[in-house]
């Protein structure tokens, strides 16, 4: 009820404001006094969370973690190219059974918190993280990259023949696709902002070309890239 | 009807069992209480600027949530209301940002508990005896990391309710 009369007053004052000097004087006065009036204590305790500063991190075997990142550890560089490698006997050449591989990787560990992860040598380790930092929102993306074939001087073997199964200890989270090289670059994954992603990887031989007598080498890169 | 009288009650006994001494997460005042805020300027940040890590990775792989935490000495004046009897919640108004999940352990002088930004948790509940309330709390913060695109500035507050 009361709230029909509330309009006609305010407007009245508004009349009285704008024909009254006198009124709006002390309308002036009161503003005055209004900002010289102590703050009143403050009513809250903030914390400002970040993520951190722009940074990535990818670990493909050995890594650069000095000590674990829960435990203060910082990301480094480390030059080691690990290997994967398998030998078929003569006797089972092409014969379709797929050899599993095995990898100089010593790697078992998360680099996060030290957990117990990954089975060398038949296991890689392969985590990354990104942090755009900032305001940004940018998605980070891995990639592998292959050439067209594992060579023995002029002799090749596609390196389509070489697969990979995603795993890891316990693990029932699967961050990367199991696949096989295309010889070309493939994408693995991408990193949503602040976000570390881990598995370990099991490659096997799939056996079913039959190549001449030879050692067959080839590199996979994998890279990390955030816009 | 008793199918679903027994599974309110299978509700309510599970709760019980597994949050028995947390503080009680209240999303609304109840009708009728005054509830005024109290002014904790005298508490205390001891970081107040937290750099969130990724949580451990465990069986499940890496986490997308990631924490970080810090310790806050708590003071409310409470002196407009000594002698009364009132319940103190601890508030986190939601914002524009991700939602922040904030769990914390006390002295003794607070109820430990948790809240989701938007909500209020009860710390205390009783008589107020003394004009300043104190104690530390070590305040754990979660946040989804992909919505974590830059800092966020996280304003907690107390208010107190008082019976009609």
């Amino acid at each position: 009820m009361n709230s029909r009369y509330v309009p006609a007053f305010a407007h009245a004052l508004r009349e009285t404001a704008l024909h009254n000097p006198k009124f709006r004087i002390g309308a002036g006065l009161l503003a005055l006094f209004a900002a010289l009036v102590p703050a009143a204590p403050a009513h809250a305790y903030t914390i400002t969370i970040s993520s951190g500063s722009r940074a990535i991190y990818l670990q493909v075997g050995q890594g650069g973690y000095s000590g674990t990142h829960l435990n203060g550890g910082t990301p480094g560089n480390n030059g080691t190219v690990n290997t994967v490698s398998v030998s078929v006997p003569a006797g089972v050449v092409a014969s379709g059974t797929a050899q599993q591989m095995t990898s100089n990787s010593t790697v078992s560990q998360s680099p996060i918190d030290g957990f117990v992860f990954c089975s060398p040598p038949s296991q890689v380790y392969i985590g990354a993280w990104s942090r755009p930092g900032g305001t940004s929102s940018g998605v980070a993306t891995l990639t592998v990259t292959t050439p067209a074939n594992l060579t023995s001087g002029s002799d090749t073997i596609p390196f389509s023949q070489i697969s990979w199964t995603m795993s890891g200890i316990g693990d029932t989270v699967f961050q990367f696709p199991n696949g096989s090289f295309t010889g070309g670059t493939q994408t693995l994954a991408t990193f949503p902002a602040n976000t570390w992603k881990e598995q370990c990887m099991t490659f096997q031989y799939a056996n079913s070309v039959l190549p001449a007598a030879g050692t067959y080498t080839g590199r996979a890169v994998y890279t990390l890239s955030l816009p | 009807m008793m199918h679903r009288f027994a599974l309110a009650l299978a509700c309510c006994l599970s709760a019980a069992l597994t949050a028995p001494a947390l503080a009680q997460t209240v999303a609304a005042p109840d009708p009728g209480v005054r509830t005024f805020r109290v002014d904790d300027s005298g508490t205390v940040v001891l970081d107040p600027f937290l750099e969130m890590q990724w949580q451990p990775s465990g069986p499940a792989g890496a986490s997308n949530i990631v924490s970080a935490s810090t310790r806050v000495s708590v003071q409310l004046n409470l002196a407009t209301w000594v002698g009364q009897v009132g319940r103190i919640y601890m508030t986190l108004p939601r914002s524009s940002g991700p939602t922040v999940r904030a769990s914390w352990r006390t002295g003794g002088g607070l109820l430990a508990g948790s809240l989701i930004s938007g909500e209020r948790a009860l710390v205390y509940s009783g008589p107020i005896g003394s004009p300043i309330l104190r104690d530390i709390i070590d305040l754990r913060l979660e946040v989804d990391s992909a919505r974590l695109a830059g800092p966020e500035s996280l304003s907690f507050g107390f208010e107190i309710e008082l019976a009609p």
